[in-house]
């Protein structure tokens, strides 16, 4: 544990004060934004009239199509993430006990790796032309596949590091006591790696619920979700920046929920292997 | 209950071959100690009767049914793990049943069972406890009632004591002993500790680089060991070494201050050898034998270990009962009976002949 005396304690919490400050300050200027009406906004006035106007605009209004937003960023984010655990688990669980050639889990491995690095915007065109073909744009099925896609890979090496964090021991005791290895898998090491199952879930619908470039060319007005949205507030005539504001402040809320609850597993997930 | 035979087992991983063709019948309700330094394939032998590796050649069968290709649920068999391997999601009574409730038994019958291994261990204060709020020592004794639970045909330990401390790990040797004795199940224990060998064997099989170096009761092991290596690797302290040759029936010890001669009992030809002295068949004489100055006294109350400098660079270890009458720095002779000698061949390691034997 690294203590701070004097002087230096003092620069350490103006240090920390300041990051928290540069995290924090963006988010309360926007939830200040979500609560004025559209004049005080444009004359940028600190002392206003506060007023839940936008916030009901968004939610309720005939012309909003937010709730459908909303209801469509859960479809996508739910199911995309069911989907990324159970595979992502599964191929860790091979590629972490499964004596695999070592070319086999290197190249997985390495693949997994370089679709990491790649921005998902030099993925969008191809995507659209394919899906396109097939018959899917502006469709969810569209979008929970390539959210899928995007998010296995970080599934599968968080994963790997729970999975091999349980001795194999465990596993062979079970299948001598009578288990098959899928019983092996599924009543002892599923158990032991739930944290990291809430870990990776939570990452995974945090940034399929987030994700911005795939989900403006792939969706339409009925299939948009919540960023796409959000953006559609600012059109070419007018910037409707107080309901942008509400229902940035709003889109925030299930990512928030989620890290609340899952912040520790998440936390450990991330360093897993890292400490020891 | 059944008998275990290894046919002709081979293991290889990749081009690297760890079990070279070992063939051992374990009888039923024996119980049978695998011993070896570490890498000899000890564990790999005992997991390959377990299923948990594949047999690369040869047959392994479990009370008359081969059981290569059977999975480990399919063997009946119960396995001690070094690391215990509790579930540490399961309290003790789930982590001893686990084989039971697999098998869809009756709760009745499982509590019955978990109970009564649980009372044989002393566990039952401790049955509704996590693994992780256990001492080592009980989480031992579950890994032990989980087998005993099992009621299997073979049981298979892999070094299972190897975790506790000095004081518990005799007190569970006598433990593991008298489970045997009470279930008389077939049972196949493998240690790197030859004391654990010696201490709870029927038979002990001594491992070298994947072959076996001798199987036989301890004491023939520890009396008529059939190479050095078995010599060297029985007994605590270890057997004296020291260069030599066998000619015209007496063998002469090649010491720096002069050779000690002895006649044996028989003619064993003439060859190079390496003497192999018990450190207990040594005795102290007035002059002719071994000379050597006291390094190191280690006092153990009943016995004393001395250690003396006899010119080869490595101490010769007499082992003496009682309390000492000698001084570190002093010049000590000592004799042996020839009777007591084990000759192996210069190089090869092999034993020459007994003297005791031939007698």
């Amino acid at each position: 544990m690294l203590v701070l005396r004097g002087p230096s304690r003092a620069f350490g919490y103006g240090l920390l004060a300041l990051g928290v400050f540069l995290i924090i300050a963006p988010f309360l200027w926007v939830g200040l934004q979500s609560l004025k009406y559209e004049i005080e906004i444009l004359k940028g006035s600190w002392i206003f009239p506060p007023t839940a106007f936008n916030y009901e605009d968004v939610l309720w209004s005939r012309r909003s199509d937010f709730p459908k937003n909303v209801v469509n960023s859960i479809i996508v984010a739910s199911v995309s993430t069911a989907m990324v655990l159970v595979i992502g688990t599964l191929a860790a669980y091979s590629l972490s006990r499964m004596r695999w050639s070592r070319w086999i889990s290197a190249t997985f491995l390495g693949w997994t790796l370089v679709f990491n690095m790649i921005p998902p915007l030099t993925l969008v065109g191809p995507w659209y032309l394919l899906f396109r073909e097939v018959g899917l744009t502006e469709t969810l099925t569209a979008l929970v596949l390539t959210h899928i896609a995007l998010h296995l890979p970080m599934t599968i090496w968080m994963m790997m590091a729970f999975i091999t964090d349980v001795p194999r021991d465990l596993e062979e005791a079970a299948m001598v006591d009578g288990c098959r290895r899928i019983d092996a898998f599924r009543r002892i090491t599923l158990p032991l790696v739930t944290p990291g199952l809430i870990a990776a879930g939570v990452l995974a619908f945090v940034f399929s619920w987030n994700e911005f470039a795939v989900a403006l060319s792939l969706t339409g007005r009925h299939t948009a979700t919540v960023p796409v949205a959000i953006a559609r507030f600012a059109q070419q005539y007018e910037v409707q920046y107080g309901q942008m504001a509400a229902a940035s402040i709003l889109s925030t809320i299930p990512a928030l929920v989620l890290m609340f609850f899952g912040q520790r597993f998440v936390v450990q997930g991330l360093t897993l292997g890292a400490v020891k | 209950m059944a008998e275990v035979r290894i046919d002709s087992v081979e293991k290889r991983f990749g081009h690297l071959q760890v079990i070279h063709g070992i063939d051992l019948t374990i009888a039923d309700g024996e119980f049978v100690v695998l011993v070896g330094p570490s890498g000899c394939g000890k564990s790999t032998l005992l997991r390959m009767i377990a299923g948990l590796e594949e047999i690369s050649a040869g047959t392994i069968s479990i009370g008359g049914r081969v059981v290569n290709d059977l999975e480990p649920r399919e063997r009946d068999i119960a396995m001690v793990f070094q690391s215990y391997a509790l579930y540490p999601h399961m309290n003790v009574e789930r982590n001893m049943g686990f084989s039971m409730a697999l098998r869809k038994q009756p709760k009745a019958a499982i509590n019955e069972a978990v109970g009564k291994a649980a009372g044989a261990l002393e566990l039952e204060p401790y049955l509704a406890r996590l693994p992780r709020e256990l001492s080592g020592g009980q989480r031992q004794r579950v890994a032990m009632g989980r087998a005993i639970v099992r009621r299997p045909e073979v049981f298979l330990f892999d070094e299972p004591l190897s975790n506790l401390d000095a004081q518990l790990r005799v007190q569970m040797r006598t433990e593991v002993r008298k489970l045997h004795q009470r279930l008389g199940a077939t049972s196949i224990y493998v240690t790197h500790d030859q004391v654990e060998a010696m201490t709870m064997a029927d038979r002990i099989v001594v491992l070298e680089q994947g072959r076996i170096a001798q199987a036989g009761s301890p004491l023939e092991l520890y009396d008529r060991p059939a190479s050095r290596f078995v010599a060297e690797f029985i007994g605590s302290p270890a057997i004296n070494i020291l260069p030599g040759a066998v000619a015209r029936g007496a063998v002469s010890i090649r010491l720096p201050a002069g050779a000690v001669e002895a006649p044996l009992a028989a003619d064993l030809g003439s060859a190079e050898v390496d003497v192999g002295i018990r450190p207990e068949h040594l005795r102290r004489v007035r002059d002719g034998g071994i000379e050597g100055v006291v390094q190191v006294i280690e006092h153990l109350g009943a016995e004393t270990y001395v250690f003396l400098d006899v010119g080869l660079g490595r101490d010769l270890c007499w082992r003496m009962p009682g309390r000492p009458d000698v001084a570190v720095g002093e010049t000590v002779s000592l004799g042996f009976d020839p009777g007591n000698l084990n000759l192996f061949v210069s190089g090869s390691g092999e034993r020459l002949g007994s003297p005791r034997a031939a007698a």
